[in-house]
């Protein structure tokens, strides 16, 4: 009975959503010219947050107008207009890890995933696609009141990027074409990366990586700490207690993080974040306003609003137990918690909102194609094994055991808004039909045994199949047994720890894995989904992939079909145009869709959000919780 | 005198030194590193770290080195009074103890107090009082908290004081003094609110031991001759309780108080984690967890000397107490 209430309730607030994200909008202008532009109107007055007034009269910080940069963004509030002050409790998904901040990207998408300038003003990108020029705010300044210029740009990639102490192999993106990227300075405000050979990728080197790296870093904070500006660096670093000057250097480089490592940001380090970190223990993490931010809202408000945000670590059941009795402003949960969330809306004063997360398979599994042992080689590789197994599992039964319906059951491709997409790709062999996946098993020739109850190899031995997982997907697994009952296949369920489970995936041992697959918030230029063959997630291809790096010493030769993968994936980095990569990377997608390596189960993974009544300008509608950070300007507590 | 001292504490740093080799090894044990744990568990948000990036770290935390390389730079850099860097939270070691030790000792002293004034009282009463009904509720009692797993007791007395008492006990603080750094009246009195929860936990299990073991000692003592003679002599009863047979009884308690010196500081981790009290103990398992192995190799050392440390003074203490433990050294 309680059941049915809450499917009832959730789906009216799924509706809801789905009607107010249709509707909703998200403003965000890149300059106040773009600003008068769209809607006509301007901004000729600045105000700020009281505790900054107090700072500004004391003579300690320079007046509003002049922290602002010349170019600031302005930002229309979701649903009014804000009002000043507040902290903010908050509870951001469990793990140490993942709490973190915004530092203040170049570049950001929206809710819609539309390209945003955040940081950075506007962006230009060659026709040849070998260059990018990124154009800086005049004016913008860091933290502490530095100013941020293309310098900070060039730093971050010829001094830290391409540092050999530092970075031994530089990222992939910034290499792809065989040649490392340039980064020259235009003047002051503007910066060109540039390609040797047309690169379509050049568009993605900024975005791509957006919740590991900012693309810049705090030349006037950092370059105490570095060699080439600090010969005695060395002795700076012995003093303090490291053996290396770059060990020192990484020790103060760690900027907020929207994604995990949020625990490891350095409070002294300036950032261009809405908020900056002034306090990190193992216990609490404090977040105070950035004084120098430089967006404001349609009045004129210097933004956030909110004056500070507070994190302490606590996980499991007392951050539930916040949650419910009112003492958190916002948090995210599962919908497993959902029930125990509705019940106390009234006596913790707050609203709960789904909103899709940003899982593209959940649990997805993974076959080890490379499995040494000769007889689980020949079926696994069997496509019609694979498609079989895919077939076999009922999305919709897991759907609603643990999703309450709210999921969407699809194969393992990239998300719906991306400009590759095909809706045969999110179908292929996502149906459940176990009558089918019986027959291509017996086409296989796995023959059933005597008490026609589990199908056996064909050397005689059991199907058993043993599914090694971490202990978060486990609840996701735990039906398919019964349903590869159906075809007869015996699936074992075993639960790893990290380090034993890394060292499984890594070892070409294990039958199956499953994991989560996600797909970030720079989607619309990284379709994700793509498993990489080496992962620790989906770990199906090992020796080919050996083979691949090494150019054929170590490893196995993969067969021609598997071949087409790396192919396709090497092409499909080098694109040198738009064409070249849809029609790479079709090809690409099409190759999954086709050989199946990773099998996708559900898709579009709800969240669930709670936020106290009190705090407004909260988005119904995110995507993935990393999102989170980029509301928070806008957020209030109204009084 | 002297001279017991000096061999105790003799053997106490030959027992810890050897303490650091086994702690450094154990940490090791488990496959992969911190790093392994790093990477899988921001593939778990979403972020893939691919071979470079893996690469660099693994260089940046000096952990591409071999495991006895590392555990010498480790004891060097200790025995400097540096203990290392913690790798999850990238910060000086002996920074992120410091910042819960104070908490720890202060809470851990007033649960250990409470403890054992409680439980050597109803002890004492126990033994007194044989086979009465207060005898039996407080062994039922203590035997009940003991065999309730903390964690289980702890949830339910959270729920039970939220539901009926409208108390949220979560943590330490409640959401108004968080933020209030200087201590005031008000602040001190909602920690001990908070507190009260972890000491009706910890106490329901501790006393169990310490009421038996004073009950069973105190009633060998009370059966004794001198005990009937003095009472024949006309000696008050309360006298002659405290004057000997406690003190004959309160050996074994004594005895081991010492051990106890290491529990102040890991106070109680899973009671810690569950009430989500910011002490030691959690920042000990977690850095288990992720193999943060200077961190939890010092925190172990720490513990570790503090065990020796304690078991030391508790000898001392104990020869202070137990004259014939003097005498049986002066006859070596």
């Amino acid at each position: 009975m309680i059941r049915k209430l809450m499917v009832i309730l959730v789906s009216g607030m799924m509706c809801f959503a789905g009607v107010t994200s249709a509707l909703a909008e998200y403003h965000v202008y890149s300059t106040l010219a773009e600003y008068e532009k769209a809607t006509g109107k301007t901004i000729e007055k600045f105000s700020e947050a009281p505790m900054l007034k107090t700072k500004v009269a004391a003579g300690l910080l320079p007046p509003v107008e002049e922290r602002l940069p010349e170019e600031f963004c302005v930002i229309e509030p979701e649903e009014e207009i804000g009002q000043y002050g507040g902290v903010l409790f908050q509870d951001i998904p469990s793990t140490p890890e993942v709490a973190a901040g915004d530092p203040g990207h170049l570049i950001r998408l929206d809710p819609k995933n539309n390209l945003i300038f955040w940081a950075a003003k506007g962006w230009e990108i060659s026709k040849d696609y070998r260059d990018i020029t990124i154009y800086l705010r005049k004016g913008l300044r860091w933290s502490d009141g530095a100013p941020f210029t293309a310098d900070d740009i060039v730093f971050w990639y010829e001094d830290i990027m391409l540092n050999k102490d530092l970075t031994p192999v530089l990222l992939y993106d910034w290499r792809a074409t065989g040649e490392p990227l340039e980064v020259k300075k235009i003047d002051d405000y503007t910066v060109r990366i540039h390609s040797g050979v047309s690169y379509y990728g050049i568009k993605f080197v900024i975005g791509k990586d957006a919740l590991a790296i900012t693309h810049y870093a705090p030349k006037h904070y950092l370059k105490k700490w570095h060699i080439k500006y600090n010969p005695e660096a060395n002795e700076l670093a012995k003093e303090e207690g490291f053996e290396y000057w770059w060990q020192a250097f990484q020790f103060r480089n760690k900027p907020l993080r929207m994604g995990g490592g949020g625990t490891q940001a350095n409070p002294e380090m300036p950032t261009l974040g809405p908020f900056k970190l002034i306090e990190r223990t193992s216990v609490r993490m404090v977040l105070e306003r950035n004084p120098y931010f430089w967006a404001v809202d349609t009045a004129g408000n210097q933004l956030p609003y909110i004056d500070r945000t507070f994190d302490s670590f606590e996980s499991g059941e007392i951050a539930l137990m916040k949650v419910i009795s009112g003492d958190t402003d916002y948090a995210i949960t599962e919908v497993t918690e959902l029930p125990l969330l509705l019940e106390n809306v009234e006596q913790g004063d707050y609203r709960v909102n789904i909103i899709l997360g940003g899982e593209l398979a959940w649990p997805s599994l993974t076959f080890n194609l490379t499995i040494e042992d000769p007889v689980w080689r020949k079926i696994f590789r069997d496509i019609r094994f694979r498609r079989a197994m895919s077939l076999a599992v009922d999305r919709e039964e897991i759907n609603q055991a643990t999703y309450v319906g709210l999921a969407k059951p699809s194969q393992v491709t990239c998300r719906d808004i991306n400009s590759l997409y095909q809706e045969r790709w999110a179908r292929a062999y996502a149906e459940y039909d176990p009558q089918r996946a019986n027959m291509l098993l017996d086409e296989i020739g796995l023959k059933w045994d005597k008490d026609h109850k589990w199908r056996l190899r064909p050397d005689g031995k059991p199907l058993t199949i043993l599914l090694e997982t971490m202990e978060w997907n486990m609840p996701y697994c735990e039906l398919l047994p019964a349903q590869w009952e159906k075809i007869g296949v015996k699936l074992l369920l075993k639960t790893l720890e990290w380090g034993l489970y890394v060292e499984r995936a890594q070892s070409n041992q294990g039958h199956l894995f499953a994991w989560t697959i996600h797909a970030d918030n720079t989607d619309k230029f990284f379709p994700g989904g793509l498993a990489i063959p080496d992962g620790n997630d989906t770990p199906w291809g090992l020796l080919w992939t050996q083979w691949y790096d090494s150019g054929g010493e170590k490893g196995e030769e993969p067969p021609d079909w598997a071949k087409e993968f790396f192919e396709f994936r090497e092409k499909w980095a080098k694109s040198k145009n738009e064409e070249e990569y849809l029609r790479w990377g079709t090809k690409l997608y099409d190759w999954f869709a086709e050989y199946l390596p990773v099998i996708g189960s559900l898709g579009y993974t709800p969240l669930v959000c709670v936020a106290k009544n009190d705090l407004r300008n909260v988005w119904k509608f995110n995507i993935g919780y990393f999102s989170v950070e980029l509301q928070k300007p806008q957020w209030f507590f109204k009084k | 005198m002297l001279h017991y001292i000096m061999r105790r504490l003799l053997y106490g740093i030959i027992v810890l030194f050897l303490m650091t080799i086994v702690s450094f090894v154990i940490i090791q044990l488990p496959p992969g590193d911190y790093l392994t744990t790093y990477i899988a568990q921001l593939s778990r948000s979403g972020q893939v770290v691919d071979k470079a990036q893996a690469l660099s770290l693994r260089k940046q935390y000096g952990l591409d080195q071999p495991v006895y390389i590392q555990y010498f730079k480790w004891m060097r850099e200790m025995l400097h009074g540096n203990f290392g860097m913690s790798f999850a939270w990238n910060k000086p070691v002996t920074e992120l103890i410091a910042e819960r030790l104070p908490l720890t000792i202060m809470i851990s002293f007033l649960t250990l107090s409470f403890l054992y004034a409680m439980g050597i009282a109803i002890g004492i009463y126990s033994a007194t009082h044989q086979y009465s009904v207060g005898d039996y509720t407080f062994t039922v009692i203590g035997f009940a908290g003991l065999a309730i797993p903390n964690f289980l007791f702890a949830l339910v007395l959270m729920f039970i004081f939220y539901k009926y008492f409208d108390f949220n006990a979560a943590g330490l603080f409640s959401k108004q003094y968080l933020l209030q750094e200087a201590w005031s009246l008000g602040k001190f009195v909602d920690m001990l609110k908070h507190l009260l929860l972890a000491m009706i936990v910890v106490g329901t299990a501790g006393t169990a031991w310490l009421i038996r073991i004073m009950r069973g000692c105190l009633l060998d003592e009370l059966g004794k001759q001198y005990v009937i003679t003095a009472r024949a002599k006309g000696v008050e009863e309360r006298t002659l309780l405290f004057k000997y047979p406690v003190r004959v009884a309160i050996n074994p308690i004594v005895s081991t108080i010492g051990w106890e010196l290491s529990y102040v500081i890991s106070g109680q981790a899973i009671t810690s984690i569950v009430l989500g009290l910011p002490t030691v103990g959690p920042l000990l398992y977690s850095a288990l967890l992720n193999q943060d192995m200077y961190l939890a190799g010092s925190v172990i050392v720490v513990l570790c000397s503090l065990t020796v440390i304690g078991t030391v003074i508790s000898d001392i203490l104990l020869a202070w107490i137990d004259p014939r433990i003097r005498f049986e050294n002066k006859r070596d």
